[in-house]
């Protein structure tokens, strides 16, 4: 019999690099994918959940920001209308969540898509917009790694773009 | 999520609390390993590939093209969003103050690939004052070389024309010229937000008041073909906007006779729909011609 004292139900995810961690299912369930999944796999399954495409060190982050979030409203359709891209405000505790290397951003992103984590999705494309808004081409490359490829003709459009950036 | 593996290791947050706990096991299963099945994951067919140049990876680097199409729209997109907030140009009475950077223009400027993506977009959400928009077209808005076609943006989008200039003298014919040479692109005349004043309300409607505004989108959206003859064989020379009064001057060799005449030619009555400009709200069409 159920009673208010029952220890939560938990999941064990495999990572990519064969680590087992262990976490509550409310905490999972954040991700579609692993909701998904572990209907799937029927009630009280307790197979490990292989999660392949996820390295330990990532999915330990991702599944902080699922522990810190474990109580939002889930994800509804609505959520891919434009309402939910409104604002490329973040609030303090994901901004300090994604103050991290700019790899382990990058692989949250990643994580947070395969996952299917809609709200961990817009907060590291947000991050990744902000970080880039003030920044010049030059400081844009450096951070992402590219190499300048315009044409003569071109690079005399962008001085163009310069000058009435500089005189508007 | 390493692509290639090895690279990138992230040193676990010890800080880093929940209910998560871990146990690491060594496995003896056929499982390939991550790098192996991410980057099939990702492109089954690129694993011979060898990556270009630009590529190549670097520890610590957020690798922004290696992202999936579809996560850098995402980023695109809100870095329209934000765009979109803010007036490209804001007039300042200080000019030693330096003016802020425009969102996200250092992104349209990084490569080839970005900017054919990116920069379309990015100038759709673009609102530039009536006086400006001249600068702005020959900066942002001329044809590619010829040998930068194939790479530069489709000519489609859209300009905000924000008119809130009261009494403002402007010729019309480059933007004319722009909107004819690219049909796709969409220009629109807006009112300024900040017209909604005391001379608006009461009185001296100006440059803002809707009627212009109307009449502004029908000369701009006029595809009248003698209009569009005119406008692209650069056979008018000017279309001048002062008050109410809208002046168009003609070549010589375009003009019709009555043009000619030296003091205040009368228009035949039906000459004006003859180039799509009957109906036009709120101003008076007039013609001149340059010899």
């Amino acid at each position: 019999m159920a009673t208010s004292t029952e220890a939560p139900k938990t999941v064990t995810l495999t990572t990519s690099d064969n680590a087992d961690i262990q976490v509550e299912r409310e905490v999972a369930e954040r991700s579609i994918l692993i909701k998904n999944l572990l209907e799937d796999l029927g009630g009280d399954s307790n197979e490990a959940i292989p999660i392949p495409n996820v390295n330990e060190a990532v999915m330990k982050k991702v599944l902080e920001w699922c522990e810190q979030h474990r109580k939002d409203p889930p994800a509804s359709q609505d959520d891919d209308s434009d309402s939910r891209k409104k604002s490329t405000d973040i609030d303090e505790w994901d901004q300090k969540f994604m103050q991290v290397d700019q790899e382990m951003l990058f692989e949250i992103i990643l994580a947070a898509n395969y996952l299917d984590i809609k709200a961990l999705l817009d907060v590291g494309c947000k991050t990744v917009a902000n970080m880039i808004k003030g920044k010049s081409p030059d400081e844009i490359r450096k951070t992402f790694n590219i190499q300048n490829d315009f044409t003569p003709e071109e690079e005399d459009q962008i001085r163009r773009e310069n000058e009435w950036a500089e005189d508007r | 999520m390493s692509l290639e593996g090895g690279i990138g290791v992230v040193v676990p947050d010890p800080a880093s609390t929940s209910s998560v706990s871990h146990v690491i096991k060594n496995r003896d299963t056929d499982v390939p390993s991550s790098a192996s099945r991410s980057k099939r994951a990702r492109n089954d067919s690129d694993d011979n590939v060898e990556l270009p140049l630009k590529r190549f990876r670097r520890e610590g680097m957020f690798r922004f093209l290696d992202l999936p199409g579809e996560l850098q729209n995402q980023i695109y997109e809100y870095a329209v969003e934000e765009t979109g907030k803010d007036l490209l140009y804001k007039t300042t009475k200080d000019s030693l103050r330096p003016k802020p950077p425009i969102p996200f223009l250092g992104l349209t400027q990084t490569c080839s690939k970005i900017r054919s993506e990116f920069r379309g977009w990015w100038m759709s959400v673009h609102t530039i004052p009536l006086y400006h928009a001249e600068r702005y077209i020959s900066s942002f808005l001329l044809p590619p070389a010829k040998k930068d076609k194939k790479r530069a943006e489709s000519p489609k989008g859209k300009l905000a024309i924000q008119v809130k200039d009261q009494g403002m003298k402007m010729d019309m014919v480059r933007i004319l010229r722009l909107k004819a040479r690219i049909p796709d692109y969409e220009i629109t005349f807006v009112r300024g937000d900040e017209e909604v004043s005391a001379e608006y309300l009461f009185g001296d409607w100006g440059w803002a008041c809707p009627g212009k505004i109307r009449g502004l989108n029908q000369l701009i959206g006029n595809t009248n073909p003698k209009w569009l003859r005119w406008i692209r064989g650069s056979l008018v020379t000017q279309v001048r906007i002062d008050g109410q009064d809208l002046h168009i001057v003609v070549k010589e060799r375009a003009a019709e006779k009555w043009m000619k005449q030296m003091v205040l030619p009368t228009i035949p009555d039906d000459f004006v729909a003859t180039i799509g400009l009957d109906g036009l709200e709120y101003f008076k069409v007039g013609f001149g011609v340059c010899y």
